[in-house]
């Protein structure tokens, strides 16, 4: 499958009206989708629907392919070269291979949050207003508007209150759960639909962990996040809804409660349990 | 794991043996209503007291299992059964005691006469309670659906014990003996204790379905 970075056309929304209906669905669609490492096959025909505005958690096993796949959600994959994929991704309703996709563009609507929090070596202000100024490079931004963008964004994350004074300190200087907080306020600014979280508290400590979760639970509806965790707590807390994988498959997405509660598949319940991975 | 699991196995033998206890009391009670004997009571209402305290210990011990483990799917299924099930036993043993206590005023009254249907509906809920708790410890749906088909049988068993010892005939010869009205009260509430023995059985079917499938079948039609 070719990768177009060349494009610049902004994702449009899609007239029709069962594909509109279907964007009130799922935020993220996938079919048959697989992907290779070289030879070794990570994703093995991956057919999953994500829906809007709720937070779904990609738990399994180390190796079992739920960060490959959500990398794919955005395309971040193709960068690391030597990858092949097969298959569909619709994300907001639009066919991620499509020719006239922009991978730029794409990660616009699309964010995404690391492990570990990777604040540029700036001021929290300009932090905020990096992915802009990339975005929208030929745009000025009046001061009071840039002030804006920065103090909302800020506010969302509850990261302004400790910050508001001191907003040209560099922002490597907070602490790392402040730091994660800030990547996430970075994303804000470029009103993106779906968030992408990739462990975003193994390096937190606890009470960073707490914070975090609750504002991931607060993303809930204006966003759809989809969050990978090994952590079991974390993914009964935070989450709406969990796919499971093995192996590179999708063994079981369900309501979280259902899958923690009364999972179908032996090798969940093997898994949730503490028993396997 | 390993710690958990095994803990599990622990809590399940002592379940098993509330289970047993159980059983046993339910066929102390009813076997003088064969024989006709009434030294039943003494022992039932030890084994009552053994029952409260196992009930407090294995409920005790759900409570820690939840608390430290955290358990999910079939283990956290399994916990919340358990302590419904000892619910279900400690009850069976407070209507093993009432029977006891029923058979104890016939006795005073000189009357232990019975009627011939109450050993059989005896019988039957003995039969069932026993396999109640079998189907349970293998989780056995079928087994638990076919169990609780057979609660109209003793519902019917009581309605019928019932009007027969009120009917005119008898009513009119108890009249004349003040004993006999004795036994007929104390057979109507030792029927009334089997029927909700066999009702305690059908809910240990029911957690059975809870258990292996996470189906909640209380309060549904047939």
């Amino acid at each position: 499958m070719a990768v177009d970075t060349t494009s610049q056309e902004v994702i449009e929304p899609v007239e029709s009206a069962q594909e509109e209906e279907q964007l009130v669905q799922y935020s993220i669609q996938t079919r048959d989708l697989s992907l290779w490492y070289g030879d070794f096959q990570a994703l093995e025909n991956v057919t999953v629907n994500i829906p809007k505005g709720v937070i779904t958690g990609l738990i399994g096993p180390s190796g079992c392919g739920k960060t490959t796949l959500l990398r794919c959600f955005n395309r971040i994959n193709e960068r690391y070269g030597n990858v092949t994929t097969t298959g569909e991704i619709e994300v907001l309703g639009k066919n991620l291979y499509d020719a006239d996709v922009s991978v730029r563009q794409l990660r616009r609507k699309i964010g995404m949050v690391f492990q570990r929090p990777n604040p540029l070596p700036i001021s929290i202000y300009d932090n905020v207003l990096f992915g802009m100024r990339v975005h929208t490079p030929n745009r000025e931004l009046a001061r009071g508007e840039r002030d804006h963008l920065v103090e909302s964004a800020l506010k969302e994350v509850k990261l302004w209150d400790t910050v508001k004074d001191q907003l040209k300190k560099k922002a490597t200087l907070l602490t790392l759960e402040q730091q994660q907080k800030l990547c996430i306020a970075r994303l804000l600014p470029l009103k993106p639909e779906v968030i992408l979280m990739d462990e975003p508290c193994s390096a937190l400590d606890a009470e960073g962990v707490e914070r975090i979760e609750n504002l991931i639970s607060e993303l809930r509806d204006d966003y759809t996040v989809v969050i990978v965790t090994h952590n079991m707590a974390q993914a009964r807390r935070a989450t709406d809804e969990c796919i499971f994988m093995l192996l590179g498959k999708i063994i079981e997405h369900d309501k979280t409660s259902t899958i923690f509660f009364n999972p179908q598949h032996e090798q969940t319940e093997m898994y949730i349990q503490g028993r396997y991975g | 794991m390993k710690k958990f699991d095994e803990e599990l196995a622990v809590l399940h033998k002592q379940l098993i043996d509330m289970g047993s206890l159980a059983e046993e009391m339910l066929t102390t009670a009813t076997q003088s209503l064969s024989n006709g004997s009434n030294n039943a009571f003494e022992a039932v209402t030890e084994s009552e007291h053994n029952m409260d305290q196992m009930q407090l210990d294995i409920d005790q011990e759900v409570v820690r299992l939840l608390t430290v483990y955290g358990p999910v799917a079939t283990d956290l299924r399994y916990l919340l059964t358990v302590s419904k099930v000892t619910s279900g036993l400690e009850r069976i043993g407070d209507q093993a005691v009432n029977i006891c206590e029923a058979m104890q005023l016939m006795a005073d009254k000189g009357n232990n006469d019975t009627q011939s249907q109450l050993p059989h509906m005896a019988q039957l809920v003995q039969t069932m309670l026993r396999q109640s708790l079998d189907a349970y410890i293998n989780k056995n749906t079928k087994a638990s659906e076919s169990i609780m088909g057979q609660d109209d049988v003793i519902d019917s068993l009581n309605d019928q014990i019932a009007r027969e010892l009120l009917s005119d005939d008898i009513v009119r010869e108890a009249i004349k003996a003040p004993q006999d009205i004795a036994n007929i009260m104390a057979q109507i509430l030792i029927a009334r204790s089997l029927e909700r023995i066999a009702d305690q059985a059908c809910n240990i079917c029911e957690e059975v379905f809870y258990l292996v499938k996470g189906d909640d079948v209380r309060h549904s039609e047939g």
